[in-house]
C-alpha cells in the first residue's frame, strides 16, 4: 500500500514536470521497482498529461491541517506550520530530488576549511512591506537568532556561527568557528526563514499573530488559534527562483486558508465532503477508505520524525545506564507489529534513530534492535535480574517496575499501551503515565523514569542529537543519557567541513545510537497528503515537510 | 459535558414515616411501577456484572494481539470483536461497566456526603454560615471541572481517584441545594423544637432528628447522579482525563474508539450503547423512586 | 427592590473575588507551567528558566496575585502566553461565537423541552408520555462527543445535507446546536414533566375539577405557570453552562468558542487566558442566577425581593 502511495506520488511529481525523467527512475529504483515497470507507467501516464489544463489563475485553497497553529514569527515560535511556506522564504530550498536549490540566495559557496560560507543573494525579492531584501536585512534574522533574547527555538544549531557579515547588499558571509557544513542544512529551515526584523522590531507584541512581514507570494490576513489561518495572494510578489517551481511570477491563487481539523475522524469526512480541498495527516486508519475513494488523490511519505523511547540513565537501581539493558528493552519491542497495526503500514520501523527515508540514512543500523525477545531475556539475565513468581524481574529486591511518560493524544496512548504489553513478555511492569501538554514537557526536565516523544525535523540527525548529547543533558536530553561513543558522533557531525565528512559522520552517528541507545528509536510514520481534483500543482515531497505553494491552481 | 442536575421538586416525606416496615411499603411501591422495575432490574444487572463479570471473561483486558486488531463482533474468538491493539472487546466493556460503575457511586457517595453536610449545615444555622457556603455553592457551579480535574491528577495521580474526586467535588453542589431546602423547613418542625428545648446539642439533632426525614430526596437524586457521573466521565475521557489506560471505563472505550468510527465503528457502538443502556435504567429508577417518596404524585 | 439589588450586586463582587483567588491559586497549583508549551520542545533548560523569570513565575504566587488584580484594576486582561493575543481581543472573537451557540442550544432547549414535558405530563403514563420520556433520556444518555460524531455520520456523510463542521453560517450551526442542546433538553423536558405533575396534584387543580373546568384550561393556565417556575430556576445556570462548558461540541465542529478556549488554556497552563474565562465563566453563572431569581418574580408575583 504504501509503495504504492510512493509510486504514485512519484508520478504525480513527474506528471506536473517537478521531477525529471531521470530523477523518477533514480527515485522508483531506491524504492525497488524496475525502470521498465516504470517506464510502461510512465508511457500511461502521458496520456493524462495530455489532459492538463493550462494553470488559471484564482480561487481560495481551502487546507485541512491536524495541529493547532503556533505563532508565525520564525525568530521565535514553537513550530513552523504550512502557512510558514506561503509567508515566508528561506535562502535555500529543498528540491524534490533531495539537491538543495536557491530561493532568496542565487548561489553559495563554501569555503575549503568548511568554515566559511559566502552567500550571493539575488536581488529584487521584497519584504510584503515593501523593504528590499537585501544581506542586511538577513543578516539582521540571523542575528537575531543568536540573540539568546529572541528565544529562537534551535539556535544551539547555530552556535558554531560567530558572525554575520554583510559586506555589500547581495553578499552574506557566515563565519564559523569550526568546519560546519551542516550549517546549509540549518538555514533551509522553517526557523531560519527571513522575516523583516524592522518590523519585528517595531511591533513586539503583535507580530507573528497580527502582523507578519515576510517574502513569500502571500499576504497575512487573518490568525484565530484553535480554528484557522487565512493569507491572501500578494500582487506586488516579485517573483521567484527557485528552480524547481513552474511558476515564477506571483502566485495563482487568491488566498490561502488553513484549518486546524483536531478531531482525527472529521478530517476524513471533510475531504470526503469537499468542505476541504487538500488535507494533511488523515487518521491513519481511514487512509485505505479515502484511497478507495475516486475523487481523492492520495500521497504518503516517510516523514522525517520519529517515535523515540527514552530511559533515565539516573535510575541505576533498573540498570537503564548500563546499555544491555537498553538493548533489552529494544529487542522486546516488535516495531513490525506496530508498524502493521497502529500504522496501517503507512510508516517503518525504525532500527537506528532516523528514518529510512533520509538521505544521510545507513541501512547498517538494522543489524541492531531486531524483535527477538530471547535475545531480550538473556540479556536481563546477564545483567542478574531474575523474574519472581509474578513473572515481574526482580534484582536485589528491586522489582523492575517504571513509569513511561507520555504526551496525552490518541496515537501516544496506543504506543505507550503497546509498549507497555510488549515490555510485560520480558517482565517489566510498565505503568503508562499520561501527561497533558502543560505538565509533559515539565515533568521531563524533572526526570522521569522513561519517556515516548515524537520529533518532526527536516534534517532529523540535527535534532536527535540534542535528545542524546551529554551537552543537553536534563532538556531536551530528558533521559539524563551520556554516551561517549555518541558524544564523539555528535562532534564529528557537527564539525564536518564537506559533505562526505558529513556523511561520514551521520553514518557514525547512526550506528553509534543503533547500538549504544541513548534513546530506543521505535517507528517513523508517513506523512500523508490527500487532494480533491480540483486541486493541480500541489506537490508535497518527501524532502521537505510541507508542499510549497507557488504552483498551486484550482480547476474550475 | 455537563453537571447540571434533574432537581425534581421534592416533597419532604418527613411525618409519612409509617410505623413499620417502610422499606416493605416503598417496596411494594416500587414492584407496582412496571418501568422502575426494569430500570431496578437492568441497575441491578450492571452490578452483578461489574462485581462479578471480570473473573469470568474470556480474556484478560489488557491483553493486546496486535496482529488482530479492530476485528468485527462475531469474530472468531471474540464475540465483541477487538480494539485498535487487539485486546477483546467483551472482556474490556466488562471490566468497562464495573468502572463506570465505581466511578457512578464513587463520584454520588463523594458528592452526596460533602452536599449533605454542606447543605445541612447552611440550612440548620442559617444566617452567615448559610451565606458563605450559598457563596461557594455558586463558585462551584461555575467552576471549571477541567482545572480540579488537572489539579487532582497532578496531586493524587492520574487514575479513578482523581476522576472521582473531581466530578465529586464540582457535583456536590446540587445535595447542598436540596438539603438545605429540606433541613430549612424540618428545624421549624414541631419534634425539633422540642428536642432544641430541652437542650439536645445541635450535632445530635442534625444527625437524629433532622437528616432521616431530609435525606430521602438526595437519595432519589443519587440515582440520577450515578447516571450523569457516567456521562461526564466519558466527557473528561474525551479530553484524555478520564480512566487512566489500559484501565476501561466505558466512556474511555467510546472516547478512544471514535477515531475508529469509519471502518469499525462497533468499537463505539457498544460501549456507547451500555451508557445509554444504564442511564436509561438508573433514570427509570430514579423516577419510580420520586413517585413513591413523593406523596402529591403518588395520591393521583 | 432597590436594597436587594445593592446587596445582591455587593454579593456577587465578593464571590467573583473569592473566585478569583480559588482559580489563581488552582492553576498554580497544577502540574506543569506555562514554558512547557509555550517554548518549542526543544529550548534547553536555561530558556525555560528565563522564560519564567521574564513572566515572575518564579515569585511567590501571592505576589503574582496582587500584579494580576493591580492589572486587572488597571483594565488591562493581558494576553495569551503561547499565541500572544490579547484576551480582550480573544472574549470579543469568541465571546461572540459562544454567544450565538449558546443562545441557539438555549432557545432549541426550552422550545423544545417545556413542551414535550407538558405534553408528557399531561397524557401520563401514555404511550406518548413514554416516547418523550425514552426520547429524553437517549439525549441525556448519550455521550455528547459520540451524538455529535453520528450525527456526522448521518447528515454530512451519509445525506449530505450539512456541513461537518465550520463557522459560522447558519447551515453550520444547526448539528452543535442541536448536540449542545441534546442533554438541557432531555433535563428540561423530565423537569417541565414532573413539576406539572406535582401542580396537577395540588389541591387547586382538584378544587377546579371539582367546579368542573375543562382540564384543559386548568393545564393550560395556572398550572403550567407554577410548574415552570423551578425550570426556570435552572435556567440561568443552564446558559451558562451552554455558553461556557461547550467545549467538546466546539471542538468537534470546529467552533471557535470560549468553551474550546477555557479548556485548552487550562491543558496548555495559558495562565492569563485560562485565569480570565474561568472568572468570566464563574461571573455568567452568577449573573444568570440572578437574572433567573429576577424572572421568578415575572412568573410569580407572590415572590417578593427580600
Amino acid at each position: 500500500m504504501s509503495e504504492f502511495d510512493r509510486v504514485s506520488g512519484l508520478l504525480d511529481d513527474y506528471r506536473a514536470k517537478k521531477l525529471s525523467r531521470r530523477g523518477l527512475m533514480a527515485r522508483a529504483a531506491a524504492l525497488g521497482i524496475g525502470a521498465s515497470a516504470v517506464g510502461s507507467l510512465v508511457a500511461r501516464e502521458s496520456a493524462v498529461a495530455a489532459r492538463q489544463d493550462a494553470p488559471t489563475p484564482g480561487g481560495m485553497l481551502r487546507e485541512g491541517y491536524d495541529l493547532d497553529f503556533s505563532r508565525m514569527d520564525p525568530v521565535a515560535t514553537t513550530w513552523y506550520d504550512p502557512a510558514f511556506y506561503s509567508l515566508f522564504e528561506t535562502v535555500a530550498i529543498d528540491s524534490p530530488e533531495g539537491d538543495l536549490e536557491p530561493m532568496l540566495a542565487e548561489s553559495w559557496e563554501i569555503s575549503e576549511d568548511g568554515k566559511q560560507v559566502t552567500f550571493k543573494i539575488h536581488e529584487g525579492a521584497k519584504f510584503h512591506s515593501g523593504r528590499a531584501v537585501d544581506a542586511p536585512a538577513i543578516k539582521e534574522v540571523y542575528d537575531a537568532i543568536k540573540n539568546p533574547d529572541n528565544g529562537s527555538p534551535l539556535a544551539v544549531l547555530f552556535t558554531p556561527v560567530e558572525s554575520i557579515e554583510a559586506p555589500d547588499a547581495t553578499t552574506l558571509v557566515l563565519k564559523m568557528s569550526n568546519p560546519y557544513y551542516e550549517v546549509m542544512n540549518v538555514v533551509k529551515t522553517g526557523y531560519w526563514a527571513i522575516v523583516n526584523i524592522a518590523t519585528r522590531d517595531a511591533n513586539k507584541e503583535t507580530f507573528g499573530q497580527s502582523i507578519v512581514d515576510g517574502t513569500g507570494p502571500f499576504s497575512f490576513k487573518e490568525w484565530v488559534p484553535g480554528s484557522h489561518v487565512e493569507v491572501t495572494k500578494w500582487a506586488e510578489y516579485p517573483g521567484s527562483i527557485v528552480p524547481y517551481y513552474t511558476n515564477k511570477g506571483p502566485a495563482y491563487l487568491d488566498g490561502i486558508k488553513w484549518t486546524a481539523i483536531l478531531e482525527g475522524a472529521q478530517r476524513a469526512v471533510q475531504i470526503e465532503n469537499g468542505e476541504i480541498d487538500t488535507l494533511r495527516n488523515p487518521l491513519l486508519q481511514d487512509v485505505a477508505r479515502l484511497q478507495g475513494n475516486p475523487d481523492l488523490t492520495v500521497q504518503s511519505y516517510s516523514e522525517p520524525s520519529g517515535y523515540i523511547f527514552g530511559q533515565n540513565f539516573e535510575r541505576t537501581d533498573l540498570d537503564f545506564h548500563e546499555v544491555k539493558m537498553r538493548q533489552a528493552i529494544s529487542h522486546a519491542i516488535d516495531r513490525n507489529a506496530i508498524v502493521k497495526a497502529l500504522l496501517f503500514d503507512l510508516g517503518s520501523p525504525l532500527f537506528g534513530p532516523i528514518t529510512p527515508a533520509d538521505k544521510y540514512y545507513d541501512k547498517e543500523v538494522e543489524q541492531f534492535n531486531q524483535y527477538d525477545v530471547e535475545a531480550a531475556k538473556a540479556l536481563v539475565a546477564e545483567l542478574g535480574w531474575t523474574p519472581n513468581a509474578d513473572g515481574i524481574l526482580e534484582k536485589n529486591g528491586v522489582k523492575m517496575a517504571f513509569n513511561l511518560t507520555v504526551q496525552d493524544e490518541s496515537f501516544n496512548r496506543d504506543l505507550g499501551s503497546v509498549i507497555q504489553a510488549q515490555l510485560k513478555e520480558i517482565g517489566m511492569d510498565v505503568t503508562v503515565e499520561t501527561l497533558d501538554r502543560g505538565s509533559y514537557f515539565g515533568k521531563l526536565s524533572e526526570g522521569t523514569d522513561s519517556y515516548l516523544f515524537y520529533y518532526l525535523w527536516a534534517v532529523p540527525i540535527d535534532v536527535v542529537i540534542l535528545f542524546v548529547g551529554t551537552a543537553t543533558k536534563g532538556a531536551p536530553n530528558w533521559g539524563r543519557a551520556s554516551v561517549p561513543a555518541v558524544d564523539d558522533a555528535i562532534k564529528a557531525w557537527q564539525t564536518a567541513g564537506n559533505e562526505e565528512e558529513l556523511v561520514a559522520a551521520g553514518n557514525q552517528f547512526q550506528m553509534s545510537i543503533a547500538e549504544t541507545l541513548p534513546t530506543i528509536p521505535v517507528v517513523v510514520r508517513n506523512t500523508v497528503w490527500v487532494n480533491r481534483p480540483n486541486v493541480r500543482g500541489w506537490l508535497p515531497h518527501a524532502y521537505d515537510i510541507y508542499p510549497h505553494y507557488n504552483d498551486v491552481w484550482l480547476a474550475q | 459535558m455537563s453537571n447540571a442536575a434533574t432537581p425534581a421538586p421534592f416533597v419532604t416525606s418527613a411525618g409519612t414515616g409509617a410505623p413499620r416496615g417502610p422499606l416493605r411499603v416503598a417496596w411494594s411501591r416500587l414492584s407496582a411501577n412496571k418501568l422502575a422495575m426494569v430500570g431496578a432490574i437492568v441497575a441491578l444487572l450492571y452490578i452483578v456484572v461489574g462485581i462479578a463479570g471480570p473473573w469470568f471473561t474470556p480474556y484478560d483486558y489488557a491483553k493486546q494481539d496486535l496482529m488482530h486488531a479492530n476485528l468485527p463482533p462475531l469474530s472468531p474468538g471474540h464475540i465483541l470483536g477487538t480494539d485498535q491493539v487487539g485486546r477483546d472487546m467483551f472482556s474490556r466493556l466488562v471490566l468497562g461497566i464495573r468502572i463506570s460503575l465505581v466511578i457512578g457511586f464513587g463520584v454520588t457517595i463523594v458528592s452526596m456526603v460533602i452536599g449533605t453536610i454542606a447543605g445541612s449545615v447552611a440550612g440548620y444555622y442559617r444566617g452567615a454560615i448559610d451565606t458563605v457556603i450559598s457563596g461557594i455553592v455558586e463558585i462551584t457551579w461555575g467552576f471549571p471541572l477541567v482545572l480540579i480535574a488537572v489539579i487532582l491528577s497532578g496531586s493524587v495521580g492520574r487514575g479513578l481517584l482523581a476522576v472521582v474526586l473531581a466530578i465529586g467535588f464540582v457535583n456536590w453542589a446540587g445535595f447542598a441545594r436540596i438539603m438545605r431546602g429540606e433541613v430549612l423547613s424540618l428545624r421549624e418542625a414541631e419534634y425539633v423544637q422540642a428536642a432544641r428545648a430541652t437542650g439536645t446539642p445541635d450535632a445530635r439533632i442534625l444527625v437524629r432528628h433532622i437528616l432521616p426525614n431530609a435525606i430521602a430526596p438526595a437519595l432519589v437524586m443519587g440515582s440520577y447522579y450515578v447516571a450523569l457521573a457516567i456521562i461526564v466521565e466519558a466527557g473528561l475521557s474525551f479530553i484524555g482525563l478520564g480512566a487512566q489506560a489500559p484501565l476501561p471505563s466505558l466512556g474511555v472505550m467510546v472516547a478512544e474508539g471514535r477515531n475508529y468510527m469509519l471502518q469499525n465503528h462497533w468499537v463505539t457502538t457498544v460501549p456507547g450503547v451500555a451508557i445509554l443502556i444504564i442511564v436509561l435504567a438508573l433514570n427509570l429508577l430514579g423516577d419510580g423512586l420520586r413517585d413513591i417518596l413523593d406523596p402529591r404524585l403518588r395520591n393521583r | 427592590m432597590g436594597a436587594f439589588l445593592v446587596r445582591r450586586g455587593i454579593r456577587m463582587a465578593v464571590i467573583l473575588l473569592l473566585a478569583s483567588i480559588a482559580v489563581f491559586y488552582s492553576l498554580r497549583f497544577a502540574p506543569g507551567d506555562p514554558s512547557g508549551v509555550a517554548l518549542s520542545p526543544t529550548a534547553l533548560e536555561e530558556a525555560r528558566d528565563a522564560f519564567r523569570k521574564r513572566l515572575g513565575l518564579d515569585r511567590p504566587v501571592h505576589e503574582q496575585y496582587a500584579v494580576y488584580v493591580s492589572n486587572l484594576a488597571h483594565g488591562n486582561l493581558g494576553s495569551s502566553l503561547i499565541t500572544g493575543k490579547p484576551i480582550s481581543e480573544m472574549l470579543g472573537y469568541y465571546g461572540r461565537n459562544s454567544l450565538v451557540l449558546g443562545v441557539a442550544a438555549f432557545a432549541l432547549t426550552y422550545l423544545i423541552g417545556v413542551p414535550l414535558g407538558v405534553i408528557a405530563a399531561a397524557k401520563r403514563n401514555t404511550a406518548i408520555d413514554q416516547a418523550a420520556t425514552g426520547f429524553g433520556i437517549i439525549g441525556m444518555g448519550m455521550p455528547n462527543f459520540w451524538l455529535a460524531l453520528l450525527l456526522i455520520m448521518l447528515f454530512s456523510s451519509k445525506l449530505r445535507l450539512l456541513p461537518s463542521a465550520g463557522c459560522c453560517a447558519p447551515k453550520q450551526l444547526i448539528l452543535p446546536a442541536v448536540v449542545l442542546a441534546a442533554e438541557g433538553i432531555a433535563v428540561t423536558m423530565r423537569m417541565m414533566r414532573s413539576s406539572m405533575l406535582e401542580q396537577l396534584g395540588q389541591d387547586y387543580v382538584r378544587t377546579h375539577r371539582a367546579k368542573g373546568l375543562r382540564e384543559r384550561t386548568i393545564v393550560a393556565s395556572r398550572a403550567f405557570r407554577n410548574a415552570l417556575i423551578p425550570v426556570i430556576s435552572l435556567s440561568g445556570l443552564r446558559l451558562g453552562w451552554l455558553i461556557g462548558y461547550a467545549l467538546i461540541v466546539e471542538t468537534i465542529f470546529q467552533w471557535p468558542g470560549v468553551g474550546y478556549l477555557l479548556v485548552d488554556s487550562i491543558i496548555r497552563r495559558d495562565y492569563p487566558v485560562a485565569q480570565f474565562f474561568s472568572l468570566l465563566l464563574v461571573a455568567v453563572v452568577i449573573f444568570a442566577n440572578f437574572l433567573a431569581d429576577l424572572a421568578y418574580g415575572l412568573v410569580d408575583p407572590r415572590i417578593r425581593y427580600s
